[in-house]
């Protein structure tokens, strides 16, 4: 049975197949289009999913859509109208979008592959997430909680899954009561752009001290039995872009950070300068993580009760913040934790996908993270010799060099792996480039950027001239899983959220130094930790640059610039690598260098 | 007649908008960002599907030097990153598309260049105009890359019907964006009128509907593939 799975119109839109039960492909339109968190019709993503598994789109048997959009519509439709007559604007903007777009998804599928529309159905947004964490998951039987923005009315969930019952949905949290939204309208108020700024907010609550808890707490408040509650009139969750919260809500936590004014916060560095108005954005971003991480606990321990269940699985954009996942983890009210690659909205179309299939054709096969596109990196090596860049192409602050490329092709993978973990070791900045890229935001090693996490030259220039990234944000580690007791002793075996960066862990005082550009203030990093049977190649070059080294560690950071998502081609790839100060492009056996 | 208009709009009209507003700008500007990502992005595909090494290098020498033009001007937008807005249409599914490509190129980055430098003489901003006159030389020199492919790749008889399909085409598009910003302002007046008139009716259970419930809601649902009981 080949059930296609879509997610699309809102943000990360994305087209997983599942054949048989078992997730063939999926990825985001946004590494087809260039367009981060790519909000459009899933074209490039769904054509990728046929032409990966080799059938037409004549065979697929069914296509799930990952929500109920005329549900959805009656939210935002009862959310305008509660507001009249102050939301003209709000209902033009919005009027347009559902009447000439989002309403008619049906037709649209059905159209877009020529289909007959009885194969396109809909399900819930939160039993996609549900799903989507699920099945991957290799529970037997499961809680899961989901959390992110808002899906139709829900904001959250807490369902009991198992292979034999399907997923039930327990209890649900709806619109208003979102703490993603309300995450958002923090993220938005400390400056950085909501529904993608949130990793920035986590970063910055490292700095701060939870002054402000009690405050928050005053906007969500939760019950002793784990269930809460928002208080909307702090917000205006319909104003969109930065405006997401009202003047109640600065009149309780102050006047609102301006996007533009830096923070002199450094994640390996000393802190700079830092101002009152900076430590407080820095407490509410302390504060507001840990109303979340109480926010999620309760949950869990909610779910615990009502399901009685030893494993838990996560899902929605909540899931993505690491250090939430952590305090799950170290509380232990649960013998297992789950969070898929891809707890989002992206992953959801695989969610939709498997919860078709789920039960119509057996239990699915666990999944693996690298489930993209994977090129021929020939064509891109046939016109290195031709290309002369001028350095007034290339983002300021690059190292000089002649402009040309030069190349070199290996036959073997000892020989590949060793001469990039040499470039690493001298300092370099590595782009590589390997078989089919990740399912969804985090780079575990197929199209990541790499470079030695003890260097403190080489993570400056990553930041300046790369990633242009802000000081305060600290980077990830990958970590071979034979060095993972010695680098991370608080992970267990049993422990599966460091596989994919789920979550974040202290590193032991002995290597701090050696890995020290890799962590965050308070000694913590994002690892993954990678096994021969996920990823080998990755793994042999750990390894490789372990020899180097007293660790098998790399810092790993993903294929990207600032405000694009991670490059997919090879092509995409070296236009990456000429525009920044990447010193080292690795595309399959192929070393392309920066002729200096 | 059209291209002086379009130039006494942008140099007089807006001139005096971008002075009173530098919001204004900043959008103008966000918006040739997303348009140079756009153009990199296509750029990109071609290279992609060309044959010929050389030809594969020039595209994407082209698409580094459009990723590049979107990066100065979001950062003379005040704003880290590019922040794309716009939906993708695509040009070319195939390499039989890439003349069509070369020759839509080749017209709009002509017409896009023009447009930059209306605005660098609009702008009262130095650092924009100079940043828009160093992306102005990258542009022209664009034009005439996609022009001298396009010979290279067409014979004669085609090339010139190739070009004029190719700029029948761009005026249909520039002329569908202005219809289509007529249509918004048509839907936003009947919009308006059915929120006003039908708006307070529903306003006051729809307030009921989100009024705070106290907690969360029991789940009915318990999801079953089709066909099972």
């Amino acid at each position: 049975v080949n059930i296609l799975g879509l997610s699309a119109d809102f943000h990360d839109s994305s087209a997983s197949l599942v054949i048989d039960g078992r997730i063939v492909c999926a990825a985001a339109e946004e590494r087809f289009t260039r367009i981060k968190h790519d909000a459009s019709f899933p074209h490039y993503a769904a054509q990728f999913c046929v032409e990966q598994a080799g059938i037409g789109f004549g065979q697929i048997d069914r296509i799930i859509f990952y929500e109920e959009p005329w549900l959805k519509f009656t939210r935002v439709l009862t959310e305008i109208l509660s507001r009249f007559p102050r939301s003209l604007s709000n209902f033009n903007e919005a009027g347009r979008g559902w009447l000439t777009q989002k309403l008619w998804i049906h037709n649209r599928i059905s159209r877009a592959f020529d289909l007959h529309p009885d194969i396109v159905t809909f399900v819930p947004h939160h039993e996609s997430h549900a799903a989507q964490a699920f099945y991957p998951s290799g529970f037997e039987e499961s809680a899961v909680v989901t959390a992110d923005a808002v899906g139709e009315w829900a904001c959250g969930g807490i369902a009991s899954a198992s292979l034999t019952g399907g997923i039930k949905v327990l209890e649900t949290y709806d619109y208003p009561n979102s703490i993603g939204l309300v995450y958002a309208a923090f993220t938005a108020f400390l400056g950085f752009k909501p529904n993608d700024g949130e990793c920035s907010t986590m970063a910055l609550a490292a700095f701060g001290e939870p002054r402000y808890a009690d405050k928050v707490r005053q906007v969500i408040r939760q019950a002793s039995d784990g269930t809460y509650e928002v208080d909307a009139s702090f917000f205006d969750f319909l104003g969109g872009g930065r405006r997401l919260y009202r003047p109640r809500f600065t009149a309780l936590f102050g006047e609102p950070r301006r996007p533009d004014a830096a923070l002199p916060f450094s994640a390996v560095g000393p802190a700079a300068c830092i101002s009152t108005d900076d430590k407080r954005y820095a407490d509410i971003a302390s504060s507001v993580q840990l109303v979340l991480e109480e926010v999620m606990l309760g949950l869990a321990a909610r779910a615990r009760r009502l399901t009685g269940l030893d494993c838990l699985c996560l899902a929605g954009g909540v899931a993505m913040n690491a250090v939430a996942v952590s305090r799950l983890v170290q509380e232990r009210l649960f013998t297992h934790l789950f969070v898929p690659p891809d707890p989002g909205d992206g992953g959801a179309a695989s969610g939709a996908a498997l919860l078709a299939s789920g039960r119509a054709s057996g239990p699915p096969v666990p999944s693996t993270p690298y489930l993209g596109k994977a090129y021929d990196g020939r064509r891109v090596l046939d016109i290195v010799d031709q290309l002369t860049v001028e350095a007034h192409h290339q983002l300021p602050g690059c190292r000089p060099w002649s402009g040309r490329l030069a190349h070199e092709l290996f036959v073997e993978e000892d020989a590949l792996v060793d001469a990039v973990a040499e470039e690493l070791a001298g300092g370099m900045l590595v782009g590589w480039v390997q078989g089919r890229f990740e399912q969804g935001p985090r780079a575990l090693g197929n199209r990541s950027i790499l470079a030695d996490p003890g260097n403190a030259e080489a993570a400056a220039r990553l930041s300046r001239s790369v990633k242009q990234r802000a000081a305060f944000r600290p980077y990830a580690l990958s970590v071979a899983i034979e060095d993972a007791p010695r680098l991370l002793p608080d992970v267990d075996e049993q422990s599966r959220t460091p596989r994919w960066m789920q979550s974040v862990h202290r590193v032991a005082d002995a290597h701090r130094n050696t890995v020290q550009q890799a962590l965050h203030v308070d000694w913590t990093t994002r690892p993954q930790v990678c096994s021969p049977s996920d990823n080998p190649l990755f793994h042999r070059l750990l390894h490789a640059f372990g020899a180097r080294r007293s660790l098998a560690v790399l810092l790993n950071t993903s294929f990207n610039e600032s405000g694009y998502p991670i490059v997919s081609s090879p092509t995409d790839a070296l236009l990456t690598f000429l525009h920044t100060d990447i010193d080292i492009l690795v595309i399959g056996f192929a070393i392309i260098r920066k002729v200096r | 007649v059209i291209r002086l208009l379009r130039k006494f709009v942008i140099t007089k009209l807006l001139k005096s908008r971008w002075g009173n507003n530098p919001q204004s700008l900043a959008r103008t500007l966000g918006k040739f960002a997303d348009v140079e990502a756009d153009s990199s992005w296509h750029y990109m595909i071609a290279a992609e599907l060309m044959d010929q090494p050389g030809h594969r290098a020039a595209m994407v020498l082209t698409s580094l030097e459009e990723t590049h033009h979107a990066y100065l001007f979001n950062r003379l937008k005040s704003r880290g990153g590019a922040d794309m807005v716009i939906s993708r249409k695509r040009l070319l599914g195939s390499a039989a598309d890439l003349p069509e490509f070369l020759a839509y190129s080749q017209i709009a980055e002509g017409q896009i260049n023009r447009e930059f430098c209306f605005i660098a003489e609009a702008s009262g901003d130095e650092d924009v105009r100079a940043v828009i006159r160093s992306i102005s030389s990258d542009e022209a020199a664009h034009e005439n890359d996609a022009f001298f492919l396009l010979r290279q790749l067409v014979p004669e008889a085609q090339f010139r019907r190739t070009l004029r399909r190719a700029r029948w085409k761009r005026s249909y598009d520039n002329w569908m964006e202005l219809i289509h910003s007529l249509g918004s302002v048509n839907a936003a007046l009947w919009l308006s009128l059915i929120y006003l008139t039908l708006g307070w009716i529903a306003a006051p259970s729809c307030r009921r509907r989100l009024r705070p419930a106290g907690g969360p809601r029991a789940g009915p649902t318990l999801w079953r593939a089709e066909g099972e009981s």
